[in-house]
């Protein structure tokens, strides 16, 4: 039968949309039915009780609603008649369909409301899913059969669902909305997590919020003999009790008037009349002396903590004795004043003199050691600069010393006769002399007119060493025998010698030679040894070198450098 | 008190129902079952100390022409997948409504009941071979019926 049933049932579905709610009603119904009160009886009891309400402050509410909006008091007393009681919440989770919280009016139980909740759920699903299969987008809101209504408001992770004896209005919706939207928002963490456990804490402070949510929206109850209030009555009993309790209020602050008016007179002996205006105290009378409208002012100010104003008559004679001692005071008071103000500023100009004077000498001397510092600052600026002239010059003549010597170097790298060390040309192997001869040879003179040419030639040719030189050695040597003396006197000899003759060579005419030779004897110092034994014929000997512009500044320096 | 949904699944007319009718406290009327294609019943019963309410979602056996709301599968802790032993076509359906179930609830328990149990004979029943979480059934003599709630609420449980 099963198989027959379903698809004829599906079919019928498909087909008609009316169908489908005729064959949902008695489902829906039938559960929805079983919880719900008839729901005229109720209006009527509703309509009674407005009814009864007679002289009621609501009935002139009602009248006057109905004078401004033009309805009639009858349609106003029938509308808030129809207004749907809710009788059961339920909060439901919506993947489980487990009910999280119900709350239910006194004597309106459901049984099962967990099944309920579930079953319920199930066919929210149901047509969810069929409308949705009829292309409609919204969910189902509204679940009425009869006189009972399921209003199911859905939101987060739950739908809550109010069962009314009826369909409810706009404003009963939005008043559910707004209730169910408090809720979501508190607890939509909990609901999100809910796992069926009823233990939770949250639970009961939800059920509570829900049970005041259905006080508050539930109808009035009637009451059959309740009387009947007249509002006359109440404005009345007011209007008694304010005029009370501002005779009350006004008796109070006569009577403290009257206390102190009778404290003024046992201290002072005067009677005076205190009035009170606008929180501001009068006080009238006849004073005997200044003293006591001292006391008065005094006792009035303790009393009331105020000032007040003076209309009490008081003695002149006394008055002007009272002014003039007054006026006697303050004149002392201010040439006291005045004096003291005058010692306090010289003594104060006295500090500021002596602070100014401390300041100044402490400034100048300041001054002072700042000129020293700058002339000093001068001094070593000026001494810098100097030496830094120097030694760029000694720099430069560096430089070029060492361009000579590398420039002698390549022209002689054939031989061993050029020292590179001093930039000398030693002619230690040329057999210039005999012993004890300070002639030269004649047969080494080529050799060594063709080395001093060169030599000459390297230096003297070259524009940039050209300036540097300031001069030309020629050192005589002889060999280790004989006396120091006669050797140094030889040496001498054969360096002057060797000068002549170098002189008469076209190179030193072409150099102007003849002013920057200088002749010297060197004795015996530096004789050539070899393998232990002294080659006295290559000591007997010249050398020629040449001397630079500044040597011995150059030399200052670089030991001030190395220094 | 804790409660937890469960599902009964199962091909068409494979005894879902007279399962859950064999062992539920109380339910609703049949005519939901078939109507909107499920129905809800309760059974309490305490596991371990605990005590356990439990909402039996019987949801109907889908045919080619009457397709199930597949809202009802969400949200639950469990289900019965329930076979007839007898149809060997509804055995192979197993697999099916486990994937079903597993779709929407990945941490789902389930246990699996071989219904109709009555129908075989003693060398049938040997021939079959069942694993830890699965029962032969039968909702004519009662057997295992509840044995087979019990062990899905401990798994629950767990």
């Amino acid at each position: 039968m099963q198989s027959v049933i379903s698809p004829v049932i599906a079919q019928e579905i498909a087909e008609n949309k009316d169908k489908m709610i005729d064959a949902l009603y008695p489902i829906m119904g039938g559960m929805i039915s079983k919880y719900v009160t008839n729901a005229i009886k109720e209006m009527m009891e509703h309509i009674n009780a407005k009814i009864e309400e007679g002289l009621s402050f609501e009935r002139y509410k009602r009248k006057l609603k109905a004078k401004m909006t033009g309805v009639s008091e009858t349609e106003i007393l029938l509308e808030e008649s129809l207004d749907a009681t809710i009788r059961s919440l339920f909060i439901i989770q919506k993947e489980t369909g487990l009910l999280v919280a119900e709350v239910h009016l006194e004597n309106r139980e459901i049984n099962d409301p967990h099944m309920v909740a579930s079953m319920a759920s199930a066919i929210k699903d149901f047509v969810n899913d069929w409308t949705e299969k009829a292309e409609e987008t919204s969910e189902v809101q509204l679940l009425s059969y009869g006189n009972a209504t399921l209003y199911i408001e859905s939101a987060g992770s739950v739908y809550l669902i109010a069962f009314l004896d009826t369909e409810p209005d706009f404003e009963q919706r939005s008043k559910i909305n707004v209730f169910f939207a408090k809720i979501i928002k508190k607890y939509s963490r909990f609901f999100q997590d809910f796992d069926g456990d009823d233990s939770a804490p949250e639970i009961q402070t939800i059920e509570e919020m829900m049970r005041k949510f259905l006080r508050e929206t539930k109808p009035p109850v009637p009451r059959e003999n309740a009387a009947k209030k007249n509002p006359l009555k109440y404005i009345l009993i007011l209007f008694l009790l304010l005029c009370f309790a501002y005779a009350a209020y006004w008796g109070k602050g006569k009577y403290e008037l009257y206390l102190l008016e009778q404290q003024i007179s046992r201290q002072t002996g005067a009677h005076i009349t205190i009035e009170k205006e606008n929180h501001t105290l009068y006080l009238k009378g006849y004073l005997a002396s200044i003293k006591d409208f001292y006391t008065i002012k005094k006792l009035i100010k303790e009393k009331t903590g105020k000032d007040f104003v003076n209309e009490m008559y008081l003695p002149p004679e006394e008055m002007d004795q009272k002014l003039m001692q007054q006026k006697k005071t303050m004149a002392q008071t201010v040439k006291r004043l005045s004096l003291e103000t005058n010692r306090a500023l010289k003594d104060q100009q006295h500090t500021v003199k002596v602070l100014e004077n401390t300041l100044t000498s402490k400034y100048d001397r300041l001054e002072q050691k700042v000129a020293g510092l700058e002339a000093e600052l001068q001094t070593i600026n000026t001494r810098y600069h100097t030496t830094r002239k120097k030694l760029d010059t000694a720099i430069s003549i560096s430089v070029m010393k060492a361009h000579a010597l590398e420039k002698l170097k390549e022209a002689f790298s054939h031989t061993d006769a050029f020292h590179p060390k001093d930039g000398s040309l030693d002619f230690k192997n040329k057999h210039l002399f005999e012993a004890g001869q300070s002639v030269p040879k004649a047969d080494s003179l080529s050799v060594l007119k063709q080395g001093f040419k060169k030599y000459i030639t390297v230096l003297m040719g070259d524009k940039q060493i050209k300036p540097y030189i300031k001069g030309f050695v020629i050192e005589g040597y002889t060999d280790s025998s004989g006396s120091y003396d006669f050797n140094k006197a030889l040496s001498l000899e054969r360096a002057k010698q060797i000068k002549k003759y170098v002189l008469t060579l076209p190179v030193s005419k072409q150099y102007h030679l003849s002013k920057i030779i200088d002749a010297r004897g060197m004795a015996d110092e530096n004789p050539v040894i070899i393998n232990g034994v002294e080659d006295r014929e290559a000591s007997r000997r010249i050398k020629i070198r040449f001397v630079f512009n500044s040597d011995k500044a150059i030399e200052s320096i670089e030991k001030a450098l190395n220094d | 008190m804790i409660r937890k949904k469960i599902l009964m699944l199962g091909d068409f007319a494979v005894g879902k129902t007279s399962l859950v009718r064999h062992y539920i406290d109380n339910t609703f009327d049949d005519v939901y079952l078939t109507t909107i294609g499920v129905k809800v019943s309760k059974k309490m019963l305490a596991v371990n100390h605990v005590e356990l309410e439990l909402l039996i979602w019987d949801i109907e056996g889908e045919t080619p022409s009457k397709k199930i709301p597949k809202a009802y599968f969400k949200g639950a802790s469990g289900a019965i997948i329930v076979c007839d032993a007898s149809r060997k076509e509804t055995v192979e359906g197993i697999r099916e409504h486990i994937g079903d179930l597993l779709a929407f609830n990945r941490e789902a328990k389930y246990v699996i009941a071989y219904n109709k149990s009555d129908l075989l004979s003693a060398q049938q029943k040997e021939t079959l071979s069942l694993s830890e979480n699965t029962f032969l059934t039968s909702a004519k003599d009662g057997s295992q019926i509840d044995i087979l709630f019990t062990t899905l609420a401990k798994e629950i449980l767990l």
